[in-house]
């Protein structure tokens, strides 16, 4: 912590003088929204593909041992060492949760990331399952958390932990889904036939149930990573299975919010944000009314409407951009990992460079990262992006 | 009182079965199919313009499913004129199935014989399938990068077994791409479940 307060300043003040930043200020200081030199670059470790790294990690290694993610990431940094952020070492993905430890099975083959295979819920009844405890794979997670932190102190990697939808469906898989409907449609039907004939269907009041057990889980969970060591500044929470397309910004903020905020209340003396990501920047900027969802993590291109090459609708990042210098919060602007994969080098760097041209001319601090390293990837351009960045991203 | 195509498009499976026995009694089995494809097709397309979501869309396609029951026997010798026969599946190692279930459900709207495998099917037991069935077209789906490779395996068993050119491959999913689909040598990409109407539609001409 204090390692990242004193270069920050360091960094601000470098800044000022006009002093060449090195990767880590210049990242901390476009999340802040200061001023930089260049557009900051960003790499989600745990994305990569562990096989383009090193063909002896695979998924089965990586789940059972804290040493092996360690190592892997350390390689990761030795590959690629001009990223100014390079975050999430890890590659327990789904497995590290906390649902396993209350009943999901998990499938974990080599070369795929792991996956819920057998639901807690299909097996036990709510009543029956157990709050998360410091076990399994989700104390790998924690151990690895506190673990990155302690070694790579310059490096922002804060706690992430699922939020209460994305943990019911990590219990309950696709009937997650019924249970919604229902308890939506009974909630919004006026008519007492209708509420009958809803309730012939399932039980409406399942989900409120299921959702009150999770954001307790959801809490409990982060409550073990403060209790074993993980500095919790900046925490996020995340709830990725309610981002459209899957449910619309309507429904996550009337009915799921309200629960992912109490996970938000529980620990927002340290500055939590619960990571959304809207399907445009006109529901960006309803989104962001919500106390809990005012942070970085929502303000990016993730969900919005992609192309058949997976390119995200380029018209909206001008709006971004400019939305970004209104409320001081930097846009992430996201690559896609089929777009890194199959488009053409010379296609990646005209985007970089058009993106890049906004944010200078504006003077708006950006970040551009990638959502995912897919296997059969060329590594070469995942260097060509800082590359573009180098040549087209530097303000004036 | 609303018209089954809107209550295909609200996902109104509270109500439908009353609403379709009624409809029966006045009206061919074939129009009230005519007037349930109509709904999924509504649905389809107001999800492609992001005014409903992947919740909405299932329970669209529950309804369907829903009246189905009550329509399939009704239709009798009125059988339905299929416009062609699709196997689908999620390939090997993936489980997930939410958005090929979606693509099967509006594909047999659409007017397509559907034959659903599941999931994580082998590039081998496509090929069974191939051969039982005689479908016009495969549909391959995957969820997860990793587990794309087997589209081109599959793709390649259906080679050695000597069926290729006897079939159809579209493929889809959200970590595929036109390109992609190119690169392995699939015959159609499609983005959503809507597109995966029109693209089958054109893969039959």
């Amino acid at each position: 912590m204090f390692r990242i307060i004193t270069n920050l300043m360091k960094g601000m003040l470098k800044s000022k003088l006009g002093i060449h930043l090195s990767g880590a200020e210049r990242f901390m200081l476009t999340s802040m929204y200061s001023k930089v030199d260049r557009i900051a670059s960003m790499l989600v470790a745990g994305n990569v593909h562990p096989q383009l790294i090193d063909s002896n990690y695979d998924f089965v290694r990586l789940t059972s041992s804290v040493e092996a993610n360690l190592e892997l990431f350390e390689k990761l940094l030795e590959r690629f060492p001009n990223f100014d952020g390079t975050m999430t070492a890890n590659w327990l993905g789904l497995a590290g949760c906390g649902q396993v430890e209350m009943g999901t099975t998990m499938r974990i083959l080599p070369l795929v990331e792991p996956s819920p295979a057998i639901y807690a819920l299909d097996r036990n009844s709510l009543e029956e399952l157990p709050m998360p405890e410091m076990k399994g794979y989700l104390e790998k997670q924690i151990q690895l958390s506190a673990e990155v932190q302690d070694r790579y102190p310059e490096i922002i990697s804060p706690p992430i932990i699922l939020g209460s939808w994305d943990l019911a469906m990590l219990l309950r898989g696709e009937k997650l889904i019924s249970d919604f409907r229902l308890f939506k449609d009974f909630k919004t039907s006026k008519d007492w036939e209708q509420k009958k004939k809803i309730q012939k269907k399932g039980d409406p009041n399942y989900l409120s149930r299921l959702l009150d057990f999770t954001t307790e889980a959801s809490i409990a969970i982060g409550n073990l990573y403060k209790e074993n060591g993980v500095k919790m500044l900046g925490m996020v929470i995340v709830n990725q299975y309610a981002n459209p397309p899957i449910m619309s910004p309507f429904d996550f903020t009337t009915y799921i919010y309200p629960y992912v905020e109490r996970v938000w209340k529980e620990f927002k003396k340290y500055r939590p944000t619960a990571g959304y990501m809207p399907p445009s920047p006109n529901d960006m900027k309803k989104i962001l009314q919500y106390p809990a969802l005012s942070g970085i993590a929502c303000f990016n291109n993730y969900m919005f409407p992609q192309n058949e090459y997976g390119l995200t609708a380029p018209e909206y990042d001008e709006e971004m951009i400019t939305y970004s210098k209104e409320i001081k919060v930097p846009y992430t602007y996201i690559i896609h990992g089929k777009f890194l994969r199959d488009g053409t080098e010379k296609e990646i760097e005209a985007q970089i460079a058009r993106v890049c041209k906004l944010a200078v001319e504006a003077k708006a601090p950006l970040s551009i990262g990638l959502s995912a390293v897919p296997l059969g990837t060329k590594l070469s351009k995942v260097d060509l992006i800082i590359e573009a960045i180098n040549k087209y991203g530097v303000y004036k | 009182m609303k018209s089954i195509t809107d209550m295909i498009v609200e996902g109104d499976v509270y109500n439908i079965n009353e609403v379709i026995e009624a409809a029966l009694k006045n009206s061919k089995p074939l129009d009230v199919l005519e007037e349930l494809i109509a709904g999924l097709h509504r649905a389809g397309e107001l999800y492609q313009k992001g005014e409903i979501f992947i919740i909405d869309i299932m329970s669209a396609a529950e309804t369907f499913k829903e009246a189905m029951k009550i329509v399939q026997p009704a239709l009798g010798k009125a059988k339905r004129k299929f416009l062609g026969k699709i196997v689908l599946g999620t390939v090997e190692g993936d489980i997930h199935d939410i958005g090929k279930n979606i693509v099967a459900v509006m594909l047999e709207g659409a007017g397509f014989e559907v034959v659903d495998l599941g999931i994580d099917i082998s590039p081998e037991k496509f090929v069974e399938a191939v051969k039982m069935h005689k479908p016009q077209i495969i549909a391959l789906s995957a969820l997860i990068t990793s587990t794309m490779t087997k589209m081109e395996e599959t793709i390649n068993a259906l080679k050695k077994a000597g069926i290729r050119n006897k079939v159809k491959i579209m493929v889809g999913g959200a970590p595929v791409s036109e390109r992609y689909a190119q690169s392995i040598g699939a015959d159609s990409y499609a983005i959503d479940a809507v597109g995966a109407i029109d693209k089958a539609i054109a893969l039959l001409k």
